[in-house]
């Protein structure tokens, strides 16, 4: 678990890197170090070789001068001893492999290095062989030289550097990794702080929001869109529990007739003719309450998709005429003229006949009912670019224009009131508009109070 | 007792004012706020029952403009039963509050509580001497034994009672008594007083003569 956690993974990985940086960096020290005195070393081995060759060179019997005694190292120099350092030693052979001279603190087992007897070699060699460094020089005529001397000291100084070294490096792993983990911890605490926010939320606070202010830049958007989410589930909870609220004040009014017809007729004997004014009264609600049920139901299964368009090429000219020609009776009766103005040429779309049936039918019906007594309603369908349309305007009563926003939501009404006509559950608009939406298509109105209503029905054209 | 009814939900409308009656109320109805208001205004009701959403007149706005001149009893019906709009009707004037749907039963109960509130009686039973009337069964006892008396006979006497000891004047009895579609024969007060001091004794009713009628308190 802790591993999965983001923070310890950060950890380790921070802790590895530090590992590796400060091994590389000690690591290079080391040599560095190591190199450099390695230099030095040889440098001092090398200008003490050079005076013994030339001492050699000077004192070789074989050029007519006899043997003295060496030079007990006099090219070591006080600035050399006193430095501390080692004493220099040196071995000295002749050309024919023999031992010349050596000084009396030179190891027994040096050895002329292979490589320089052949006199082939005119500059220093240098080597390290065990405790020691020793730089060989080999003369034109092929006399042969190893100067050394003992390194323990610089060996254990290197040792001691490593240590050293090595004892830093921890403590600056041990620190970078509290300020990592400092850091990490701080790092990780607006997330936290955006988990305990998004578990209040989910708990129920819905109208609750993550705090941005202060958080940094790539936390603050990631709260933002989780905030936008918040802002959207509320919303939906919101109208949900108002679409909620609202279909059952909607059926308050029939169930409160029901209620009071049932219970007043059977108070006391009635006559025969109150009995079925009661129960004429109660089927009148009982069918409203049907009435609400279907469009409620209708609505629910058009927003969750459940039932598929049945797509079909339709005229949308003859769509609309058989739709006036449907509603004609009842335009009459309620003593208005209802028109169609067909169009020059047919108006191909695809679309479900049923269900834009069930808009015009809609459209029409608003039409009749909120119209005034002797007026009018036209039908017309036709073309406008890409699109499609069906128009019904009426001389009705009118909307004013501070309800048409309002005016597709679901049990909205213009008047705060019941004044509807009897049939009308307050759904007709809110679902034509969902199938309409469906098609691709939209639905737009335009309305002057007193002057009457234009409803548009908008689809998609399709190719002739 | 005189009710009105506004209501806009005609088949509501036509069982709330069925069932007041058969209590033995005076009904008047409205359909619409307008009509309400302008009743309201005219006429001296004992309650009015008033649903909150109506054409023309909404009823809040009703209850306001009528709280401007009369104080009369308001019941108000609605359906909504937020927290919210019950307090704005009762802040708004109205003296009790039903939601919808309603029982019968809870309305009568309540129209019976607010009217005999407003009339400040506390309890629903009065003592006349040595009667006893039982406001919310609405009948009439003496010494245990009820007395039988038609619907008109028991409004004219409780309304008497509940005034009892000041003298209610014909026209107040008419006002309350019939509603606007009973026929008010100048007589018909006559005839009732009359049929109740027969089954009561002739002492009950006291006539005082130019002014109206008075209950012995």
């Amino acid at each position: 678990m802790v591993f999965r956690s983001l923070r310890w993974q950060l950890q380790v990985w921070h802790a590895l890197l530090l590992v590796v940086v400060l091994a590389g960096f000690g690591a290079t020290a080391c040599q560095l170090q190591r190199a450099s005195r390695f230099r030095e070393i040889d440098r001092e081995l090398d200008s003490a070789g050079l005076e013994i060759l030339r001492f050699i060179r000077e004192n070789d019997p074989a050029r007519g001068r006899p043997p003295g005694p060496p030079p007990r190292r006099p090219r070591t120099g006080p600035g050399r001893e006193s430095a501390g350092r080692a004493p220099i030693w040196y071995v000295a052979w002749g050309r024919d492999g023999l031992e010349l001279d050596r000084t009396a603190d030179a190891p027994a087992d040096v050895k002329p290095p292979a490589a320089s007897i052949d006199g082939s070699q005119r500059r220093s060699v240098h080597r390290t062989r065990g405790q020691f460094r020793e730089a060989s020089f080999t003369t034109p005529p092929g006399e042969v030289v190893v100067v050394g001397r003992s390194i323990e000291a610089d060996l254990a100084d290197f040792s001691r550097f490593a240590v050293g070294l090595t004892a830093a490096g921890l403590a600056v792993l041990a620190a970078a990794l509290a300020i990592g983990a400092w850091l990490a911890g701080r790092a990780m605490r607006p997330l936290q702080q955006i988990g305990a926010s998004a578990r209040r939320i989910a708990a129920g606070s819905h109208s609750d929001r993550i705090e941005t202010a202060g958080l940094p830049e790539e936390l603050a958007s990631l709260a933002t869109v989780l905030n936008e989410g918040f802002a959207q589930i509320e919303e939906t909870l919101v109208r949900q529990r108002q679409f909620t609220a609202d279909a059952s004040h909607e059926l308050r009014t029939p169930v409160s007739v029901v209620l009071a017809q049932t219970q007043a007729a059977l108070a006391r004997p009635r006559q025969e003719a109150e009995y079925r004014n009661a129960l004429e009264a109660c089927q009148r609600s009982a069918q409203r309450m049907r009435r609400l049920v279907e469009s409620l139901l209708t609505l629910a299964r058009l927003e969750s998709g459940e039932e598929p368009l049945h797509l079909q090429p339709v005229d949308l000219n003859q769509l609309a005429a058989e739709s006036t020609e449907a509603v004609q009776p009842l335009a009459l009766g309620a003593g208005l003229v209802l028109r169609f103005e067909s169009s020059a040429s047919p108006v191909p779309v695809r679309v479900d006949p049923d269900r834009l049936g069930q808009v015009l039918l809609n459209l029409l019906g608003n039409a009749v009912a909120y119209n005034r007594p002797g007026g009018s309603i036209t039908v017309s369908a036709g073309t406008s670019g890409a699109e499609a349309f069906v128009r019904v305007s009426d001389t009705g009563i009118g909307i004013a224009p501070e309800h048409l926003p309002r005016l597709f939501e679901r049990f909205y009404r213009v008047d705060d009131s019941r004044s509807n006509p009897r049939g009308h559950t307050g759904l007709g608009l809110a679902i034509s508009q969902q199938i309409l939406l469906q098609h691709g298509g939209r639905i737009t109105v335009e309305s002057e109070p007193g002057q009457g209503s234009v409803f548009t029905a908008w689809l998609n054209r399709s190719a002739a | 007792m005189r009710l009105l009814i506004v209501e806009d939900e005609a088949d509501l409308l036509q069982s709330l004012a069925l069932a007041t009656r058969d209590e033995g109320y005076a009904v008047d109805t409205a359909a619409d706020g307008e009509e309400g208001l302008y009743k309201a205004l005219h006429s001296d009701y004992d309650c009015i029952v008033l649903d909150v959403m109506l054409p023309r007149l909404n009823g809040m706005e009703l209850l306001r403009r009528l709280r401007a001149e009369r104080r009369t009893p308001v019941l108000l019906l609605t359906a909504r039963d937020a927290t919210r709009d019950r307090v704005r009707g009762l802040d708004g004037g109205a003296d009790d509050y039903l939601v919808k749907p309603f029982d019968l039963e809870e309305l009568l109960a309540r129209l019976r509580a607010v009217i005999r509130r407003h009339k400040g009686q506390t309890t629903s039973r009065i003592t006349v001497g040595e009667y006893e009337l039982n406001l919310s069964a609405r009948t009439l006892s003496k010494a245990g034994q009820a007395v039988a008396l038609t619907a008109r006979e028991y409004s004219l006497l409780e309304y008497l009672a509940l005034r009892r000891g000041s003298v209610v004047s014909r026209t107040e009895l008419y006002e309350h008594l019939f509603d606007e579609n009973d026929e008010t024969l100048s007589n018909l007060l006559d005839v009732h007083v009359s049929k109740l001091r027969r089954k009561l004794g002739a002492d009950l009713i006291e006539t005082r003569r130019g002014m109206g009628y008075s209950l012995a308190g």
